[in-house]
Parts: C-alpha cells; sequence; structure tokens
C-alpha cells in the first residue's frame, strides 16, 4: 500500500471507530433541536439551562446503555425487545417509536420548509421536492454517502459558538443558571422544558446507536473507545445547544421578542452575521433537516423490520424488501403530507420533540429492563451510578409530563 | 389446528376439574430427521414456580385448557435436565430463524400443532402477518391474509448449537453465496457459529462470497487460530484482500498462523496495491512447457483441477518462466495426444497485462480483446499469475 493510502485507511478507520456517538449526537441537532433550543433560549432566556446541564449526563448515559446492548447482543433494540418481551409488548414499543418519529420527520420537513421560506419559496414546492429527493436517494441506495454530505454541513453549528462569544453574554450568569434550578409551573415553560428533554434525548437515538454498533461490526473490545466516545459526543452536542440558548437569549429575549417563524429564529445569529444572519441560519436549519430527513426514515424502517422479522437493508430489492421500502416511503409522505396542512412550522417543530418527550420514558423503561437482565447482559449490567441516573431521567420526564397535563387543566 | 399463541397461559386441569397451572411451554425433543416433531412435554406454572408434565400424561389439548389422564400429584415432575429438549417458547418463538426453503432469516410469530400418527406434533412454524395479528389478539378480524407457514425440516435455528450441528448438512448443500447471504442477515455471534459449524472447504467458499466488512468482522471475531483453518482454504487473492483490510498489527498474526507454502504466496501478492494488477491476480493457476504433449498437460489438470475454481487456459512458459502464450481448454480437446504445447500455443501475440498496471487499465484491456483471462507480467516479461474476468468484476462490483 501506498503512503497516501496508508493515510486514507487510517482516517477512515478512524472514523469508523469513534463514529456512532458523534454521528447521533450530531443528528441530534435537527430541525427540531435547533428551533427548539432557539425557542427555549428566546422565551424563557437562560432559565432552563440547568435542565441542560442535568440532561447532558442523562444523554451520554442513556447512550452508553445503548451501545452496551448492542456489542453484547449484536442486534437492534427492536430484536432485543422482541426476543425479551414477547410480541405484544413489542407492538407497544414500536407503536410509541413510530408516533415519536412520524412527528420528528414532520419536524424535519417542516424545517426544510421554514429554512426555505426565508427565500420566499413556498413549501408547496419545497416539501413535495425534498420529499422525492429523499425517496430517490434511499432508493438508489446512496444513504451513506447523503448521510456524509449533511454530516459535513452540520460543521455549521461552529457558527452558534463563535456568535455565542460575539454576542458577549455574561458568563458568569450563564454558568450559574446551569446548576441553578429554576421552574416555572406554566404550561409554556412546561412544554418548552419537555421539548428540550425530548429532543435531546430521542427515541429514535435510542434505536439508532443501538443499529449502528452492530451494522459496524464493532465488538466488546471497543467499548472503553465506545463510551469515550459516546460521552464526547454527549459533551460537545450540547455545548452546541449551550450557544444556541445563550445566542438567542442574549438578542431575542433581551428584547422580548418571541419566536413565530424561522425569519424570527434567525434574529439570534445577527451580532455574527449581520444580515446574512437569515442566509446562514437557512443553510443550518436546511442541511440539519436533511440530514435528519435521511436517517429517520431508515432508522425507523430497520427496527420495525427487525422486530417483526421480515426482510431489510438496501441489498434487498423491491420484491424482497417490500415491507422494508413500504415503510421508508410511508415514513417519508405522510410526514410531508403532514407539513402541507395549514399550521405553523415552528410550532410542528416544538410539539413534536414534545411528544417525543413523553414517549421517551417508555422506551427507556425497555432498555433499562433489558440492561439490568444478567440473562442478556452476563457480566456487563449496569452499575448502580447508572441505574440512578437513568431512572431519575425517566422519572423526571413522567413527572413534568404530569404536571403538564394538570398545568393544562387547571 | 391449535396455536401457541392460543394455548399460552392456558389451565392445565386433571378428570376431577383440579388446576395444576398454567401453560407456560411446549417441549419437543430433538430429532435430526423428523418432519413433525411430537410434543414431549409442557411446563406448567403455579404458585410453587414451574414444573414438568410429560405429554404420555396428557389426555388432550385444546385451545380452552389442556386435560391430563392421571392425578396432577402423578403426573407432574421438576424440569428433566438432561433429556435433549427443545422449549419452544423460550428459544423458538420469537427468535430468528434461518429458513433454507427461502434461503432467508425470518422471525417466528407463531406456532401451529396439529395431530400427526396419532400424537400432537409441531406442524409448522408461523412467519407471516396472520402471525403476528393472531398473536395480538387481532386473528380473527385478518382471516383473509394468507398464513405463511415453515415446516420445521425445512428450519434451523441459529442460537442453538444442538440443532445446528445437526442441521448442518442441508445447510452446506445451498450455494456459498446463499449461506453467505443469511450469515449477513444474522447477528455477528450466530454468524459466526454457522460459519464454523460447516465443513471447512464450504466455510472457506463462504467466506469468499460474504461482504468485505463482514468478513473482516468475522474473521476478527473468530481470532487468528480459529480463522486460519478457513481461510487457508480461500482461493490466494481472495485471502490476500482479506489480510489486506485487517489493521496492520493483526496482518503479522494471521500470516504466521497460515501454512509456509501460503504464507509465500500471499507474501508475493501483498507487496503490490490492491488497485494494481498485481494486488488482483491470483498466483494459482496451471502452467506448461512448450514441450509438454497434451496428454501431459490433461494428466496435470486431473491431478490438480479440485484446487481451482475454473480452468480457463494453460500458461506456456519457458523454464526461466518467461511468458510464451496460452492454449485455451477448447484446443486442449481438440487436439491429439501427441501434439506439444508448442505447436498449439497462439501464434498471435497475446494481451498480457503487468504487475504495476492499475486495475482499471486491465479492464478495459480485457473488455478489448475479450478477454476470459490475462496474465500479469514482471518487467522481465515473467509469469507472475493471472486475472480472470471475475477478479474484475468483484472489484468493481464488491457488494454483490
Amino acid at each position: 500500500m501506498s503512503k497516501r493510502k496508508l493515510f486514507w485507511t487510517k482516517l477512515v478507520f478512524f472514523f469508523s471507530v469513534i463514529g456512532p456517538g458523534i454521528i447521533a449526537a450530531n443528528a441530534d441537532n435537527d430541525a427540531g433541536g435547533i428551533s427548539t433550543y432557539s425557542i427555549v433560549g428566546a422565551h424563557f432566556g437562560t432559565k432552563m439551562l440547568w435542565v441542560l446541564f442535568l440532561i447532558t449526563f442523562s444523554l451520554a448515559v442513556t447512550q452508553e446503555m445503548g451501545v452496551r446492548i448492542g456489542l453484547v447482543t449484536r442486534q437492534g433494540l427492536g430484536g432485543v425487545i422482541r426476543e425479551r418481551f414477547g410480541i405484544k409488548l413489542t407492538a407497544v414499543a414500536i407503536l410509541a417509536m413510530l408516533v415519536a418519529n412520524v412527528g420528528t420527520i414532520t419536524a424535519e420537513f417542516a424545517g426544510i420548509a421554514s429554512s426555505l421560506s426565508i427565500f420566499g419559496i413556498s413549501k408547496f414546492i419545497t416539501v413535495p421536492i425534498a420529499a422525492f429527493f429523499v425517496w430517490l436517494v434511499l432508493y438508489k441506495g446512496s444513504f451513506k454517502t447523503a448521510q456524509k454530505i449533511f454530516l459535513i454541513f452540520s460543521v455549521f453549528y461552529i457558527v452558534y459558538i463563535i456568535n455565542g462569544f460575539i454576542v458577549k453574554p455574561d458568563f458568569g450568569e450563564s454558568l450559574r443558571a446551569l446548576v441553578t434550578p429554576t421552574m416555572e409551573w406554566s404550561s409554556p415553560f412546561l412544554l418548552a422544558m419537555i421539548a428540550l428533554i425530548g429532543t435531546t434525548i430521542t427515541p429514535w437515538g435510542q434505536f439508532f446507536i443501538q443499529s449502528f454498533v452492530v451494522d459496524k461490526g464493532l465488538n466488546l473490545k471497543h467499548y472503553k473507545v465506545e463510551k469515550a466516545e459516546v460521552f464526547l459526543g454527549a459533551f460537545i452536542t450540547n455545548i452546541v445547544s449551550f450557544f444556541i440558548i445563550i445566542s438567542t437569549a442574549a438578542t431575542l429575549y433581551k428584547y422580548g421578542i418571541d419566536i413565530k417563524d424561522a425569519k424570527d429564529a434567525a434574529l439570534g445569529l445577527v451580532p455574527l452575521a449581520g444580515k446574512f444572519a437569515q442566509g446562514l441560519f437557512a443553510f443550518g436549519l436546511f442541511s440539519a433537516s436533511m440530514l435528519g430527513a435521511f436517517i429517520l426514515p431508515v432508522a425507523t424502517s430497520y427496527a420495525v423490520c427487525e422486530a417483526f422479522g421480515w426482510e431489510y437493508g438496501f441489498n434487498t430489492n423491491w420484491q424482497s424488501g417490500k415491507i422494508f421500502y413500504s415503510i421508508i416511503l410511508a415514513a417519508i409522505i405522510i410526514p410531508a403530507l403532514l407539513v402541507l396542512l395549514p399550521i405553523n412550522l415552528i410550532a410542528v417543530m416544538l410539539i413534536s420533540q414534545d411528544i417525543n418527550g413523553i414517549l421517551l420514558p417508555l422506551i427507556l423503561i425497555f432498555v433499562m429492563k433489558i440492561i439490568n437482565d444478567k440473562k442478556i447482559m452476563g457480566e456487563h449490567v449496569n452499575k448502580p451510578i447508572g441505574n440512578v441516573i437513568a431512572w431519575l431521567t425517566i422519572f423526571g420526564i413522567i413527572f413534568a409530563s404530569v404536571m403538564l397535563l394538570v398545568s393544562a387543566l387547571i | 389446528m391449535l396455536f401457541f399463541s392460543k394455548l399460552a397461559d392456558v389451565k392445565v386441569s386433571d378428570q376431577a376439574e383440579t388446576v395444576a397451572g398454567k401453560l407456560m411451554d411446549i417441549a419437543i425433543k430433538l430429532t435430526p430427521h423428523e418432519d413433525y416433531p411430537a410434543i414431549a412435554g409442557i411446563l406448567v406454572k403455579n404458585g410453587f414456580g414451574e414444573k414438568y408434565i410429560s405429554s404420555g400424561n396428557i389426555e388432550s389439548f385444546n385451545h380452552d385448557g389442556i386435560l391430563l389422564n392421571k392425578k396432577i400429584s402423578e403426573s407432574i415432575v421438576d424440569i428433566p435436565a438432561n433429556e435433549k429438549l427443545v422449549l419452544l417458547k423460550a428459544s423458538v418463538l420469537d427468535k430468528q430463524i434461518v429458513d433454507l426453503s427461502g434461503i432467508r432469516v425470518v422471525r417466528v410469530n407463531d406456532l401451529q400443532f396439529g395431530i400427526v400418527k396419532g400424537a400432537m406434533s409441531l406442524v409448522a412454524l408461523d412467519i407471516g402477518k396472520l402471525g403476528i395479528l393472531r398473536r395480538l389478539g387481532f386473528g380473527s378480524l385478518f382471516k383473509f391474509l394468507k398464513p405463511e407457514l415453515l415446516e420445521w425440516k425445512d428450519v434451523r435455528l441459529v442460537g442453538d448449537k444442538l440443532q445446528l450441528s445437526v442441521g448442518v448438512e442441508e445447510i452446506v448443500k445451498l450455494h456459498p453465496a446463499d449461506i453467505a447471504n443469511i450469515i449477513e442477515k444474522l447477528n455477528l455471534n450466530q454468524g459466526s457459529e454457522l460459519l464454523q459449524a460447516l465443513d471447512k472447504k464450504t466455510a472457506a467458499r463462504v467466506l469468499e462470497e460474504l461482504e468485505p466488512e463482514i468478513q473482516k468482522i468475522l474473521v476478527e471475531n473468530l481470532g487468528p487460530e480459529r480463522a486460519t483453518s478457513i481461510i487457508q482454504k480461500m482461493s490466494i487473492d481472495e485471502l490476500v484482500d482479506l489480510i489486506q483490510m485487517l489493521p496492520d498489527r493483526k496482518t503479522g498474526e494471521f500470516i504466521s498462523n497460515l501454512s509456509s507454502d501460503s504464507t509465500q504466496k500471499v507474501k508475493k501478492i501483498i507487496e503490490y496495491d490492491e488497485n494494481t494488477a498485481g494486488g488482483l491476480m491470483n498466483t494459482e493457476f496451471i502452467s506448461a512447457f512448450p514441450e509438454n504433449t497434451v496428454e501431459e498437460v490433461v494428466g496435470q489438470i486431473k491431478k490438480v483441477s479440485q484446487m481451482h475454481r475454473g480452468i480457463h487456459f494453460v500458461y506456456i512458459t519457458d523454464k526461466s518462466n518467461k511468458f510464451l502464450g496460452v492454449v485455451s481448454m477448447r484446443k486442449l480437446l481438440i487436439s491429439g495426444r501427441e501434439v506439444t504445447m508448442g505447436g498449439l500455443v497462439d501464434v498471435k501475440s497475446m494481451p498480457t497485462a503487468t504487475a504495476d498496471q492499475d486495475v482499471s487499465r486491465v479492464a478495459s484491456i480485457m473488455t478489448k480483446y475479450n478477454l476470459l483471462s490475462v496474465a500479469v507480467l514482471d518487467k522481465d516479461g515473467k509469469l507472475l499469475g493471472v486475472i480472470t474476468v471475475d477478479d474484475i468484476m468483484r472489484h468493481f462490483v464488491p457488494h454483490a
């Protein structure tokens, strides 16, 4: 092998081992993510930073559990749930995932629509074209290439970090807010809070990271590297979230502007980009939405097919993988149609993350049962600290969801 | 027909209507050549835990309940430990199985029982959508769906070492490419178990057919010692491709485990970049000298033919290994036994490749001159190896 080639092999190897955690974490900052973090900062300033601080640990712990189950069982989460809990509970878990994922894909298309609406292009043009493009790329089997392209685009998030320094926020106060719990028992606050959790730790992320580890063919000796990578990924993604929140807090919240559409959210970038803020924001939101729109339909179909024993993967053809492709197609068309209804796109992006947040405990309970099952995990069952963090997360979300219901009723 | 979905949790009682507990699982005995294995017994759960009732003590199976022909106290025993029982719920239902008739991996949604030769037996495994819906309690609403059933004799449990060892001969009958497809669908542990259950030669062919990434993972999972006995049987060019994919520090481990003969051949090819003719070529081919007769060459082919996958040409060299030309199989067939290779070799100059040529260059030479294979020479015109058209295909379409 020539020198040049060796370099590339090494680079590929580097990416192939330290992939899943970073990719999953990065894909977390999708359309729902950007809009939720923007709204959290714009409407509530730095009041919710403590939640972000806590769920960084939750994200790290839950993703690490997904990696561990994948490494030990060599199966996706859908398959493990099916073998451990039988078909009825599998149907419940898969249904919950389907609802959450359709919601998230709807948010991705809403992201595509609203990013391009900044340039005045109607969603009736952009959404059908984007949906068709996504389907075409997936059907032609160029999934991995598309994923890489949009992953590279997602470097865009760095602009938020730079922006975060330019707005010269009060870092002392922000850091204090990270460790100072502030609560408001109102519906808008609870809605934004659950969305914040639900966009950071997601049902699909749990399925995705496990399948990723299995597909990459990583095994237990990669565990330490993977663990470190997952922790790093959780840290990086929430650093970005932190800067999105303080960017909009220092701009929109300061002047009391509510986010009603993408143009408002783009104002958060004005300190860095000035009059280019809208274009920059549109580019970032578009890339992030496209990345999600590629990954989610596939992740959804993988999980369903694995759980129910249907043939899946891009090496199947239309005949043998009919159900696999049908689910992908439905997971593109239904959300695309939903976005075309006369609805507020920003609200769609926020509400979908609430649905994710509310359904998340259900999926996490399955994960907890599996990871503490000696028959499945052997010596790799959870340590007490992991259990404590995960259960606190689960009960925290359930509590917040119940409070949301109560506050809505009062 | 009875279904496990409807038998699960039914009451098990004796003639006096005393309830022994609920049906938990159904056991069959593992016998290699049984098309419809009879039920050996059932697992019953009651307040005292799980117990076993042999099928000899069961009067009748029904969706409403299971009736015993003796008193409960006389029929209920601890779960026998030594018999080779397969617990259907624990190790078949909801698990992945290999469907030998359809050559694919599917999940078991339900189990169908019926009376065969007077005994209640496992008749079929339901792998269809109707099976899923029945388990969820919606079966009666979807009667119009066609059931998809597999017979026990057509499936292999992949997680089960016991059953693999019994059923492996049917798997071996499949084409290596089909076995490779099955392995790609299984998880790593199951896949490597299946691979190890095959005989070494079949395993090597299967390994050649696997996608490069999965090939690498499986071999690493097997470890150098177990893997070498299999990869030793692969053709040299495939073996080299595989070794080149492994991480550098592993390469040495694998090469040192190979026989010295293979090691030399591998080392010869591994010097070349994998995108050049040298990296792609195979060093196993049939060669002869110009003075050899047809009879001698045919005799040689008969001796070594099983080592080669396809023989299209005999490569003619002089004593110093300088390439002179080729003799096609057809010429060998139609020529008299005493004719020498020197008389048969193509007089037209045969296009050849050099070891450092790019693969795409070689491909265009082969396309231009309609060659099934091409000789690879070093700069002094000495024969190093050959590239066949399937090597080229695999290089450009690795995932087929």
